[in-house]
């Protein structure tokens, strides 16, 4: 294997219960072949702003922490620059006192910083927080093997006099194998219900002190570039979905707002369709674990996301339409009722062993390329440009969708679901790979694509609007089952949406012929080449 | 590097007061900062003269020929823009500019002049397109005053607010005359009237 050229930095931090952390601790002691040495450090950490919270808002921190005596002052400063890479850079120097002293900085980390007019900084977070710190070394013949610090960190951040505890695990690779550090990982969380945390101590103080709750997190876009490897487009993607869902995890535990499951489910979905888009340059007993675990995922909050759509726009469109209103709401409530109930199953997913292990397995996968065999040799496919891959990546599905479906109006309904699925898995390879194709040829592909399958997912939406009032029917009391108001509601929910669908039809058909005499934007079979430029 | 646009057809609204100090905030920050003066009167250019090398360092560029070349090591860079200007002139002071600064008095005759100027440069392109950023600023105001009440309803009425209201005080003077700003004083009164300045830098920071 070649040594990577960038130093990556191997961190995971779990937030757990007191207990689970105790748990945690012991594994690391059995990791350490008994007991390892922990060392105590009690430490207090000052971040400070301006009035406005500029540098909060720049994503620049300057922070003080006093430990003992010593008082050092820290400033760092993320700049994405673009979805997945990160750029990073940290200032630290030992204070003479314990007061910020921008005077010592060097020009660089002053022009993180801004403008700072004068008296204008003062705290607006502080971190109480114990540590307790050990270094794992795992030796083997050939020498120090695996060199890993384990940190608990229990503590309170206090902001604007309102405060929140602290109860960490942090594991940071100092020296060895990736793969080696994982594995201890793995060992080290056990079966815990801890879970890996991406919010900083400082950027929770800075919610507390604004009293924000967090916001649901779309995935951004992805930028893939054409002479990176599968392999690398895979780890990035990988990486941005994971982020994804941890980052959503409390709005879809919340569950007011509809999108933290609808953007976890967008990404297990991109996850899930690399892996099918992949599926034959990957051996199967690789991802075949990934593959159970992500549809388990998925489909444990497909009833929220079901119900949240039933109620926001299957309810809604039909509301205002001359039907009695009073029978409607009531249908509404027994729907909301069910989405009350697929919500706490989905906190019970979340809080589960088996969604913490998932989150931190998918983690190491990403991270240490599990997709690839090893040794991976230079002529393996997923070691190549995506570009090499991109046209059949993208002509196989659909040739697999266009084969036998040119006749969409004859079509019974069955089989417009077939080419409905069809059409789903070329989607996921075109939002995957068009941007390696600019052009007018592709947005022009794009636009037909994505407004036929809307029209799909609407034909596949009504036919879960039956499913889903039965399921409101059959879950529901006698009275319930037995309610002729209920009923004729019901009916013309259902008799709503068929009627939309049978005028849709023209305008269907419509879509689908222009879909199908839009030319591919990628090249022809044996073409070499951009075909855009 | 940033750069920031003090501009207002009207003369005597301030833009020099504004100019000089927000380069003085930038510079004593430990920015490289400097002033680029357009205006013949070279008002900036002499108060740089009058200050002292003690005080945090600001460059001086005398662009009253004409507008001149930037040097790429500059973090900060303000412009002073003077009241008569050709609109070719304008055009590329606003190309160069990230944000631009209008300031206001709490003044009849100032407000009507502002609100027709802040009218015509939203239909110029670079303002157009790139939707580059208006801070209006109250400049010289006495919070109780009745004027700047109605300077207030009347920037509302055009869907304005100031950014940040600049109050009125002989402290800006006093140190003009030396070649300083506020923020180069460490006096009570310069040091109280400093925090007014703060929504003004989140806005062109």
């Amino acid at each position: 294997m070649t040594a990577s050229k960038s130093m990556r930095e191997y961190e995971l931090k779990f937030a757990g219960r007191a207990g689970e952390l105790m748990a945690m601790k012991k594994a690391a002691d059995a990791a350490a072949g008994g007991r390892a040495s922990w060392r105590t450090a009690e430490t207090q950490t000052i971040y400070y702003d301006t009035p406005e919270r500029r540098l909060f808002a720049k994503g620049v921190t300057l922070r003080v922490r006093q430990s003992g005596e010593k008082c050092v002052q820290t400033v760092k400063a993320d700049h994405s620059s673009s979805a997945a890479a990160l750029d990073r850079a940290e200032w630290e120097q030992v204070l003479s006192g314990c007061e910020p002293d921008l005077n010592v900085l060097p020009q660089s980390a002053r022009r993180a910083l801004g403008t700072i007019l004068p008296d204008e900084l003062a705290p607006v977070v502080v971190v109480d927080m114990k540590r307790q710190k050990t270094v794992l070394v795992q030796i083997n013949a050939l020498g120090p093997d695996l060199e890993a610090e384990v940190a608990i960190d229990k503590g309170t951040v206090h902001a604007a006099g309102r405060s929140a505890p602290i109860s960490e695990c942090e594991l940071e690779l100092i020296g060895g194998e990736p793969s080696v550090f994982f594995q201890l990982a793995m060992e080290v969380h056990g079966n815990s219900l801890a879970r890996l945390s991406r919010i900083s101590k400082a950027a929770r103080g800075f919610a507390l002190f604004d009293e924000t709750a967090p916001e649901a997190v779309k995935a951004p876009k992805f930028l893939l570039r054409r002479e990176r490897s599968v392999s690398e487009t895979f780890r990035e993607v990988f990486g941005v979905c994971i982020a994804n869902i941890v980052d959503n995890e409390p709005i879809a535990m919340d569950g007011k707002d509809p999108e933290g499951v609808h953007q976890i489910r967008v990404s297990i979905r991109r996850m899930r369709s690399l892996l099918a888009i992949l599926n034959n340059r990957i051996d199967p007993e690789r991802t075949g674990w990934l593959r159970e675990e992500l549809k388990w995922l998925h489909s444990s909050m497909g009833p929220a996301r079901d119900w949240d759509v039933f109620i926001s726009e299957t309810l809604m469109v039909v509301d205002g339409y001359g039907i009695d209103r009073k029978q409607i709401d009531r249908l509404r409530k027994l729907a909301e009722n069910r989405r009350a109930e697929a919500y706490r199953s989905v906190r019970e997913t979340i809080n589960s062993s088996r969604y913490a292990r998932l989150t931190l397995k998918l983690t190491a996968f990403t991270e240490i390329a599990g997709w690839l065999p090893w040794p991976v040799g230079d002529n393996h496919p997923l070691v190549k440009p995506l570009r090499t891959h991109a046209r059949s990546m993208l002509s196989r599905p659909f040739g697999k969708l266009m084969k036998g479906s040119e006749n969409l109006a004859d079509m019974e309904m069955e089989q417009r679901h077939e080419v409905r699925i069809r059409l789903k898995k070329l989607r996921y390879a075109v939002d995957f790979l068009h941007n390696l194709y600019p052009g007018a040829a592709t947005t022009k592909f794009l636009k037909n694509l994505h407004r036929l399958q809307d029209q799909f997912g609407y034909l596949n939406d009504v036919a879960q609007i039956t499913h889903m009032i039965d399921d409101l029917f059959t879950s529901g009391s006698k009275q319930v089952q037995n309610d002729p108001g209920l009923h004729a509601a019901a009916g013309l929910v259902i008799g709503w949406h068929a009627q939309h669908l049978h005028a849709l039809e023209p305008q269907f058909l419509n879509y689908w012929d222009a879909f199908i005499q839009t030319p591919p934007f990628w090249p022809a079979k044996g073409k070499v080449g951009k075909p855009n430029d | 590097m940033r750069s920031v646009l003090v501009a207002n057809p009207k003369g005597g609204c301030g833009k020099t007061t504004i100019a000089t100090n927000l380069a003085a905030a930038f510079a004593q920050s430990g920015l490289v900062t400097a002033i680029a003066d357009v205006d013949r009167q070279r008002s900036s250019l002499t108060w740089l003269e009058r200050r002292s090398d003690a005080l945090p360092t600001i460059r001086g560029l005398d662009w009253t020929q004409g507008v001149g070349k930037v040097k790429k090591r500059i973090d900060r860079l303000v412009i002073d823009a003077p009241a008569a200007i050709t609109p070719k002139d304008f055009q590329s002071l606003l190309k160069m500019a990230d944000v631009i600064i209008l300031p206001i008095l709490p003044s009849a005759f100032d407000q009507v002049a502002a609100v027709t100027f802040l009218g015509k440069i939203e239909t110029l392109k670079p303002i157009r397109k790139n939707r580059k950023p208006v801070a209006v600023v109250a400049n010289r105001i006495r919070p109780r005053a009745r004027a700047y009440h109605a300077l207030i309803g009347f920037l509302d009425e055009f869907n304005q607010a100031p950014v940040t209201s600049l109050r009125e005080t002989v402290a800006y003077t006093d140190a003009a005359e030396t070649g300083k700003s506020i923020f180069d004083r460490r006096d009570q009164r310069s040091r109280a009237f400093q925090a007014d300045w703060g929504p003004l830098i989140a806005y062109v920071d």
